[in-house]
């Protein structure tokens, strides 16, 4: 209900305030709350391009204004700390980078890199695509929609730079001297759940284990630079970018 | 299959008359909790031993109330003679069995739509004095119910909620008083703690949280930066019937981020303050965080307890701050003990001997937001530490996060947020929490343990040598109050917002907490 009244009081105040928004101040708040995921002018980073003519998540003025405040959960998209007339006037700003924009064109052969994601690279081992491959590593119906080319480049050069919390690899040894390495599923402060590779799922309790290791800074993920030519990489990430899920 | 006659329910709840000594006299019934913190010294400690070390291994859930909304659940319940009272989010109040929990009645108030509340539509509690219960509410009314039917008795406007008041705390009932503070310190109000007649419902005083022109302290606000000053008073104070003194703790002055328009140090925002329970008039004060600009309210629970201090018997109040700092005052004079940190600090670099933070000026909030410790919602919060008598020890569930600091522009308007910036959390794995035992008199500390995440639930610590928390994995746990060693935990399934509170039924110690939005109660077996 608050967030309801809170969505209808802010476009009130962005009607009231269309004829003159203060669109410097508007990019310095951008520039501060959103760049830093979807990069200077919204072209987009570790989080998807800003400067699209439609929003995935959000189609209308109201829903971008209500994207803003509540985040999209599930995803890294997290509530915004803005306040009153200051939604409004970001809402303005990504407006007005969709309307400048132009589809960013991805080089590469996409059917070569198809045929690469399933067969050298392996990918599907770990990777969803639909119904297809195995749940072990992120999902990448949309992956296309949700980061650009260049940070594509670096998840699969460089896996280890950025890595996602729900896939933070664990290592843990039993008392009993069993050992577990795989994917931190769920935490709490007495147990732990983990995937390990193979798709078998484990629980403990941390008072069973005599190590807990976490592996934050060590992607599961391999580094694909020396696996594909320069070429063979550009058509993956061609691949990769075609994949927008459900339009 | 266990039967209770309905004429025993029906008798106890007719003989569930509170008058003001049994609160004052609250050891000599341990079964029972009759205020906020159970007693009036703020302390959260239950003298029942039933439940130990030895045997919390056997404790189980016995009964669950669900309740059908979905905010936050952070109610402490009150427990007289079998029943508990407790309030549910976001204005209703209800009466349950405390052998079953259900339901005897249930009182619901609706709430205005255009209800303006920063942080959620919760309420933390009643109280209960004689046959009246006292809820206040988010539109900022305080009202009597009939503790035997609900019926409404009064119904007494506190402020004016279009411009951003609320009722949010459980009130405080003393001798024929009932005391509250406002909420709304990020809609540009100005606070106050008020004293009603327990029995008409009217006004006996006001005391203003900031002063206006003409009274003391107005020189610590710039020009008319007062009118909009916040120092909010959210969370239930501390009460000693022998100095009748009241002890409150304030929140934050307003804009919160951006201090520009507030030079000064904007009393009596961030401070503790002791007022004369007959009068309202300011006994003394301790101001934490002068001229405040992340948020950092010290809307504490104050525990009263004495001990010997530099070799000298005192009447003392501890206070675990949400500026990570556990202070230990003379609670008759106001006078400053000790300060030491009990959570990783950088936005001072130390307390001088007057108690007042060298504050670095490299962490205020800003436009590219500022890395500081702790974060915006504190190394501790609204829910409560516990001191126990038994360990001389105080348990705060502690925080330990960082955040981005914001500062934007604030502009006043009537009932809008009032801000001027805000923050961008630390989270994941970056941030933990933990539950620290400190030396209640000198803020030592003597061991921690560890939670995965920064925790929203209060402890209690009993007779029985357990300290009991909760975590935001939804883990209820049991602690030795003595080391710390987790002996018990149970998975509730929820978030935790919430305080735990001890009781007995039919000479049977419970343990009641709330998580998500179910109230559980787990007993031996």
């Amino acid at each position: 209900m608050l967030t309801t009244l809170l969505v209808a009081a802010l476009l009130a105040q962005n009607g009231s305030a269309a004829a003159q928004p203060d669109m410097a101040r508007a990019k310095r708040l951008f520039d501060t709350g959103c760049a830093g995921c979807h990069g200077p002018e919204g072209v987009g980073g570790k989080g998807p391009s800003l400067a699209v003519p439609k929003l995935r998540h959000a189609k209308t003025d109201g829903e971008i204004v209500q994207l803003i405040l509540t985040g999209i959960p599930g995803t890294e998209m997290p509530p915004s700390w803005y306040l009153g007339g200051e939604v409004a006037l970001v809402a303005a700003y990504v407006r007005q980078l969709g309307a400048n924009a132009t589809p960013p064109k991805v080089e590469g052969d996409v059917a070569k890199g198809k045929a690469l994601f399933e067969g050298k690279g392996g990918c599907a081992n770990c990777h969803t695509i639909g119904a297809a491959g195995h749940a072990y590593g992120p999902d990448l119906s949309d992956i296309g929609a949700r980061r650009t080319a260049a940070s594509l480049r670096e998840s699969l050069t460089n896996p280890s730079a950025e890595i996602a919390p729900e896939y933070m690899q664990v290592h843990v040894v039993t008392r009993q001297g069993e050992q577990v390495t795989g994917i931190r599923i769920n935490e709490d402060s007495f147990t732990i759940q983990i995937l390990e590779p193979s798709g078998r799922f484990q629980s403990f309790r941390k008072a069973d284990l005599s190590t807990l290791e976490k592996r934050a800074d060590q992607s599961p993920m391999p580094s694909y630079q020396r696996v594909f030519s320069d070429a063979e990489l550009q058509d993956l990430i061609a691949y990769l970018s075609s994949l927008r899920g459900e339009q | 299959m266990r039967c209770f006659p309905a004429m025993l329910l029906l008798a106890s709840g007719l003989a569930a008359q509170v008058p003001y000594q049994r609160i004052v006299n609250a050891d000599k019934e341990p079964q029972n909790w009759l205020s906020y913190s159970r007693t009036y010294n703020g302390q959260r400690y239950s003298p029942l031993a039933q439940i130990t070390p030895a045997n919390v291994a056997r404790l189980k859930p016995l009964w669950t109330y669900q309740i059908d909304q979905m905010d936050h659940f952070e109610t402490t319940p009150i427990a007289v003679d079998g029943i508990l009272y407790v309030t549910e989010p976001p204005d209703a109040v209800s009466a349950l069995d405390a052998r079953t929990g259900r339901r005897l009645w249930r009182y619901v108030r609706p709430v205005p739509a255009d209800i303006q509340v920063c942080c959620g539509r919760v309420n933390r509690g009643v109280a209960i004095l004689d046959d009246t219960v006292y809820v206040g509410t988010l539109d900022a009314h305080l009202i009597a119910l009939n503790a035997h039917n609900g019926a409404v008795e009064w119904d007494t406007i506190v402020s004016d909620y279009k411009s951003g008041h609320a009722l949010t705390l459980a009130p405080l009932a003393i001798d024929g008083k009932v005391i509250v503070g406002i909420a709304g310190g990020e809609y540009g109000i100005r606070g106050f703690i008020d004293a009603y007649d327990a029995k008409s419902g009217k006004r006996l005083w006001r005391f203003w949280t900031v002063p206006s022109a003409g009274e003391p302290g107005i020189q610590s606000w710039a020009g008319d930066s007062w009118q909009r000053g916040g120092a909010p008073a959210w969370v239930t104070g501390a009460y000693d019937p022998d100095l009748n003194l009241v002890y409150w703790g304030t929140g934050n002055p307003g804009p919160d981020w951006n201090p520009a328009g507030r030079q000064g140090d904007n009393l009596y925002s961030c401070s503790l303050v002791a007022l004369d329970a007959a009068t309202g008039k300011l006994k003394w004060h301790f101001q934490f965080t002068p001229h405040d600009s992340h948020d950092y309210d010290s809307t504490n629970v104050p525990m009263l307890f004495d001990g010997e201090v530099r070799g000298k018997p005192r009447k003392l109040v501890g206070l675990a701050n949400r500026n990570a700092f556990y202070y230990v005052l003379d609670r008759i004079t106001g006078e400053f003990l000790s300060a030491k940190p009990y959570a990783k600090v950088t936005w001072n670099s130390g307390i001088d001997d007057s108690g007042r933070p060298r504050v670095d000026a490299s962490m205020e909030p800003s436009e590219k937001g500022t890395l500081v410790w702790p974060s915006l919602y504190g190394a501790t919060n609204w829910f409560s530490p516990s001191y126990s008598p038994a360990t001389k020890l105080v348990y705060v569930s502690t925080r330990e996060q960082s955040s981005y600091f914001y500062r934007t522009e604030a502009e006043y308007q009537k009932g809008a947020m009032f801000v001027g910036g805000g923050e961008r959390a630390v989270g994941g794995d970056k941030a933990s929490g933990a539950v620290r035992a400190l030396d209640a008199l000198t803020g030592n500390q003597k061991w921690e343990f560890k939670l995965q995440s920064p925790p929203w639930s209060g402890v209690v610590s009993t007779a029985g040598g357990l300290v009991f928390g909760g975590s935001m994995e939804g883990n209820f746990y049991a602690l030795d109050a003595l080391n710390g060693k987790p002996l018990w935990d149970y998975q509730t399934g929820a978030e935790m917002y919430s305080n735990v509170m001890s009781f007995a039924v039919g000479g049977q110690q419970r343990i009641a907490v709330t998580a998500g939005h179910a109230l559980f109660v787990f007993g031996l077996q």
